[in-house]
């Protein structure tokens, strides 16, 4: 089972556990293993490291957030949320048929993620394409005022 | 006579022979092209230690062509029932080491047992699908077993949530049980379903595709739209059907629970406030306004490679949660078209026979238009979707974030069709067409006769006219079409308001068999 | 006294404190809550609860109409205001008084002459108390300035007399400095107070907080409950606090003479409760008189642990006209040592408040440990809360042992679900300026033990995050 924390900016890290007998966990983080040793009595959890000091085990109310010193971190268990922040490819390919407005950058100009590379005029809107990653322009297939179909390669981006 | 420590012995030898499946030789194979094999997956579904194995020693009878030499414990299928973060399900995972995840009667026979048991106890099917298809050696038979399944999965439909992870091969009839579930999920470049495979389609009509092309995960989850995800390994399937199951119920007959979360519902949306661009013209991505109006911005969007000018999904709204659907006006500038139309019909009936609420957020400018959309039908597809929503008894609210133009704004959750609440964003525009459409109608006389700088002055004059009348909300409010205008800083809050307050929303529709859903 | 009913218009821990004595007493305690504390766990320890209707403060612990009201309505006796909102304002303990309802506090004179800066200051000065040297009024010229700087010895701090809380003040180390700087703080005052008006005091260098506590009654009889140091502080918020203090040590004369001064004080202003003198020690040991609080205090507990003098007790007999638990001075003696740590709501390392939700919360300590707080499951700090929830005060024998167990009582104290400051306090108590005992007011600012505060833990702290869900999981699915 793997779990997945992330901080407030997005931040992830994840540990992999098994549960082995006896109440045993084993965690992988990072290429390495560690062990931690549990035991129950009385409706209580405690937990060990070495076997020898034992902590008891908080009872949690809220599971799905850690606070650790300054970060708060959101748990997740078995699957890291979906759908967080896609990033654009290296290749601006139109989605739909549409004419090139403006084009802003040329061979070889850096381009920033995020940055708007061209305007592209289709189905009566404006649509700013923007570069998926930070990089450097590879190649300008198009022109202004082109009409382009659906599925063209307008400009590539270098990462 | 044996002891009963032989017994014993017994007992687990032939459970660790069941477990070999095809044996290690074809085991080794398997993992050779990338993929684990049938209990590996289950074991990395559910939680650790939680699968209980149904009919372990179940073999098949068949004495045809030699089949009875070989016999393998189990049959090629591994049924049980297991639990995914806590929630008791039921799966079935075809075995590709025996003789290809060949179906036979014993076969389906397993998988029809474990259905049964999870309508009567209420709780999710999880299908693993990876098999080369029927057992040619058990004629009928297999055929009749598949049906047996397809008919489970219409008696289930709508009661308890099926799923299908389409983990390899699954064609020609074997596809119609996924078909008829709720999700399907294939794994990038392992995966593949159609109903004739390409040396077929080679012979009958001289086509040459190759399998993945034809119908891999990249194919359906963007040109056929039969599968809802596309995962890059199996690993990553498996992620992504626990993420599902942080949203949907067990059955249609339980109570929702609380998806956890410290996002507090008073959470102000001030990035919202220019969100929506002054210029009419300019697109947004609609993704943007969805992530900061939601909990934690955990939203796991469904069907997303589909029809991308409409947006389908789940996620939760102060721990609420909600199935989503919204218009994306940076694709096909948001309009509705007959794949965007079933993509959101099917969801919203997901949603519906499930007891999700649906929030739908509107920016639509109509009907895409053009002969492939008239010549592809159209009119009874985007039909599906307005019957949708007419026929959801689900709570529904609506929030029309910009345009909503002509038919499509009754299509999407207006009042009309009995959404609860419809909401606007002062950027609302709510009327028949676009200002530049409709003044070239309305006003064809005013126009009539005017050439170049005069034709210009007097339309954009027109044009201005139509916007101030006719580009804004007030005109539906004023007629109760809409129950409130908000900021768009408040989104979250009332959304959470009005979701709290339609908690024991019950409406009865009248008696009948089932309605009559164009399709 | 005894069935007396006594109004707390005050939550958290200090009411929960109040609480305790009001009914050890054999008083009816009366707690109130309002539209947005339903629950607050302080109305466990109440006798009566009464609704004070609102949610802002200014509706509610400072609106004295409808507190007026309410002691008419519930027959109340006397008022205990406990620390900050009402604790200090003068016209509240005036109309008390009119009303002839008990203010658990000392009279409004005292309250008046110790509220404000420059009154208190002159009534130190008559009673020879030390304050700190400095020019008596405003400071109208350079040359002024310079010649009280000659006077009382650089260094000296140029000082906005309409400032406060640390700002509108530079320090000068030499004649050339004040010249220098005399213009700019002026300029400063404007803009920032909008009164151009400064002072000129002596900069006494690493100040030590050290403050004396006082406990009076109505009959005339001053006592000194000894001194406490709260050097660790950050913009005038104190985060821990010792007793007695480790900078005066076994310095007894100085301590006797501290306490004595303070004592002088009270009684110069007629003091007839508890409250508690503070004062500024420099490094020669020497010490002046920085202001006076007349009320109950937050770290009141670690004087009643090296003592044994229940204050919160005693003012409230005293308030009712009746005699302390003790009749003479020589009865209070110091025993051991104690330290507290404010447990606060914040970010341990910018310390600025964290407002939340307790998921969890569960304490391990040894003995000799007391835990004054309003902590429960649900619990949840709002932004105008007191980001304060709770004192973790230790006794021992020595200050060594008072260490060790505040420190293993920190190991086994529990809060989940909130940023809290302690990591902050685990790093303070092994820091080894703190450990040694000397340390300044600068503590803070340049030892800077915030800094050393990891921005997250190890991975083993998450591997325990996950063994408690597992283990919630697996208890669930059993």
């Amino acid at each position: 089972m793997r779990y997945y924390f992330l901080n407030q900016d997005m931040e992830e890290f994840s540990i992999d556990v098994e549960l082995q007998k006896n109440g045993v966990f084993e965690f992988s983080h990072e290429g390495e293993k560690k062990q931690l040793f549990t035991r129950t009595l009385a409706g209580k959890n405690f937990y060990s490291f070495d076997g020898i000091s034992w902590k008891k085990l908080a009872s949690l109310g809220v599971n799905e957030t850690l606070i650790s010193n300054s970060q708060t971190f959101k748990v997740y268990r078995g699957f890291k949320p979906s759908g967080l922040n896609k990033g654009g490819a290296g290749a601006l390919i139109t989605q739909m048929p549409g004419k090139v407005v403006k084009i802003f950058k040329k061979v070889g100009d850096s381009v920033a993620k995020g940055e708007t590379v061209l305007i592209l005029e289709a189905m009566k809107m404006e649509n700013e394409i923007k570069s998926g990653a930070d990089g450097v322009i590879k190649s300008v297939n198009i022109t202004e005022g082109q009409a382009l179909e659906a599925g063209f390669l307008m400009i590539e981006i270098e990462e | 006579m044996l002891s009963n420590d032989q017994r014993r012995e017994q007992l687990a030898r032939l459970s660790a022979e069941a477990e070999l499946g095809g044996g290690e030789a074809r085991i080794n194979k398997h993992h050779e092209q990338g993929k684990y094999t049938a209990r590996e997956r289950i074991n990395k579904l559910v939680d650790p230690d939680s699968f209980i194995e149904f009919d372990k020693f179940v073999t098949h009878r068949c004495n045809s062509f030699g089949m009875e030499k070989t016999k393998y414990l189990g049959d090629g299928v591994v049924t049980g029932i297991a639990k995914i973060n806590g929630q008791q399900v039921a799966l079935f995972s075809q075995d590709f080491t025996c003789w290809g995840g060949a179906l036979g009667a014993a076969f389906a026979n397993k998988i029809c047992k474990i259905m049964d048991f999870a309508l009567e106890n209420k709780i999710p099917v999880i299908g693993i699908n990876d098999s080369g298809g029927a057992r040619i050696q058990e004629g009928v038979d297999a055929l009749a077993g598949y049906a047996e399944i397809f008919y489970r999965n219409v008696q289930a439909s709508g009661v308890i949530p099926q799923i299908s992870l389409i983990m390899g091969p699954c064609a020609g009839g074997a596809v119609y049980s996924p078909a008829m579930t709720d999700f399907i999920f294939m794994v990038d470049k392992t995966s593949y379903m159609f109903v004739t495979g390409p040396d077929v389609i080679k012979t009958v009509t001289h086509e040459e595709v190759t399998k993945d092309a034809l119908g891999g995960a990249n194919t359906h989850n963007e040109k056929s739209g039969v599968a809802h995800f596309n995962c890059s390994d199996e690993d990553d399937c498996f992620e992504r059907v626990r993420e599902l199951f942080a949203f949907i119920p067990a059955s249609n007959m339980v109570k929702h629970t609380e998806k956890l979360t410290t996002d507090s519902v008073k959470r102000a949306n001030n990035k919202l406030k220019d969100f929506v661009p002054d210029n009419s013209k300019k697109p947004y991505d609609m993704h943007e306004l969805i992530l900061e109006v939601i909990d934690d911005q955990h939203f796991l969007e469904v069907h997303a490679g589909f029809a991308k000018n409409i947006i389908t999904g789940f996620a939760s709204i102060g721990g609420v949660k909600v199935g989503i659907v919204a218009n994306q006006p940076n694709f096909l500038a948001g309009c509705l078209d007959i794949d965007s139309s079933v993509k959101g019909a099917r969801f919203v009936r997901f949603c519906d026979a499930f007891n999700i609420p649906i929030i739908t957020f509107v920016d639509v400018p109509g009907f895409l238009p053009g002969t492939v959309q008239e010549y592809g039908g159209i009119i009874r597809h985007g039909a599906k979707l307005l019957y949708a929503y007419s026929e959801a008894t689900v709570p529904l609210i609506t929030l029309i974030t910009r345009k909503a133009y002509g038919g499509a704004y009754d299509v999407m959750a207006s009042k009309h069709i009995r959404a609860d609440i419809n909401l606007a964003y002062p950027t609302a525009e709510i009327a028949v067409m676009g200002a530049d459409g409709a003044v070239n109608i309305v006003f064809r006389n005013e126009l009539k006769g005017l050439e170049g700088e005069a034709f210009d002055k007097k339309k954009a004059e027109l044009v201005e006219n139509y916007e101030n009348n006719f580009a804004n909300p007030y005109r539906a409010a004023e007629q109760g079409f809409l129950d409130e205008i908000i900021f768009p800083e408040v989104t979250r809050q009332r959304l959470y308001q009005y979701l709290k307050a339609l908690e024991n929303k019950s409406v009865t529709r009248p008696v009948r068999k089932h309605g009559n859903i164009p399709l | 006294m005894k069935n007396k009913r006594v109004l707390i218009i005050n939550r958290g821990e200090i009411a929960i404190r109040v609480a305790k004595a009001l009914n050890e007493l054999g008083l009816v305690s009366v707690g109130v809550w309002t539209d947005n504390e339903t629950e607050p766990p302080h109305l466990e320890f109440c006798q009566e609860w009464v609704h004070l209707k609102g949610s802002s403060n200014q509706e509610t612990y400072l609106n004295i109409p409808q507190i007026m009201k309410i002691i008419d309505d519930y027959k109340i006796d006397g008022v205990h205001p406990g620390y900050g909102f009402l604790s200090e304002d003068r016209e509240f303990s005036q109309a008390l008084a009119e009303k002839g309802i008990v203010f658990i506090g000392p009279n409004p004179e005292a309250v008046y002459k110790m509220g404000a800066k420059d009154i208190s200051k002159q009534i130190a000065k008559e009673a020879g108390v030390p304050v700190v040297p400095g020019s008596t009024g405003e400071v109208d010229t350079v040359e002024e300035a310079i010649r009280i700087g000659n006077e009382i010895g650089y260094p000296v701090l140029l000082k906005a007399v309409a400032g406060g809380g640390g700002k509108g003040m530079r320090p000068c180390y030499s004649e050339a400095d004040v010249k220098a700087n005399f213009e700019a703080v002026r300029r400063e005052a404007q803009s920032s107070f909008n009164y151009p008006g400064l002072l000129v005091e002596k900069y006494v260098l690493n100040p030590h907080h050290i403050e004396v506590q006082i406990l009076a009654d109505k009959k005339g009889n001053v006592f000194h409950v000894y001194e406490r140091e709260c050097s660790v502080q950050r913009r005038h918020q104190k985060i821990i606090e010792e007793a007695p203090s480790p900078f005066i040590g076994s310095d007894e004369a100085v301590r006797k003479d501290i306490c004595e001064t303070a004592v002088k004080l009270a009684r110069a202003v007629n003091y007839d409760s508890a409250g508690t003198v503070e004062f500024i020690m420099g490094e020669d040991k020497k010490f002046y008189f920085l202001e006076m609080n007349t009320r109950i205090q937050v770290e009141h507990p670690i004087t009643e642990e090296i003592t044994g003098v229940d204050l919160v007790a005693n003012m409230i007999k005293a308030a009712f006209g009746e005699p302390l638990d003790f009749k003479s001075q020589d009865e209070i003696k110091i025993q051991g040592h104690s330290i507290e740590l404010r447990i606060c709501a914040e970010d341990p390392i910018s310390m600025l408040p964290a407002p939340g939700m307790v998921a969890g919360f569960e304490t391990t300590f040894p003995t000799g440990i007391r835990f004054d707080h309003c902590i429960y499951p649900k619990f949840t700090i709002t932004p105008d809360f007191d980001p304060m929830i709770g004192k973790l005060i230790s006794k021992g024998l020595t200050r060594e042992v008072a260490l060790r167990k505040v420190k293993a009582a920190l190991d086994g104290l529990v809060i989940d679900g909130l940023k809290t400051n302690i990591p902050l306090h685990k790093v303070i108590l092994e820091e080894e300026t703190f450990v040694k005992g000397n340390y300044s007011t600068s503590y803070i600012g340049t030892i800077k033990p915030q800094e050393k505060v990891a921005v997250q833990e190890n991975a083993e702290a998450f591997m325990v995050k996950i063994a408690a869900i597992e283990m919630n999981q697996l208890g669930g699915n059993k």
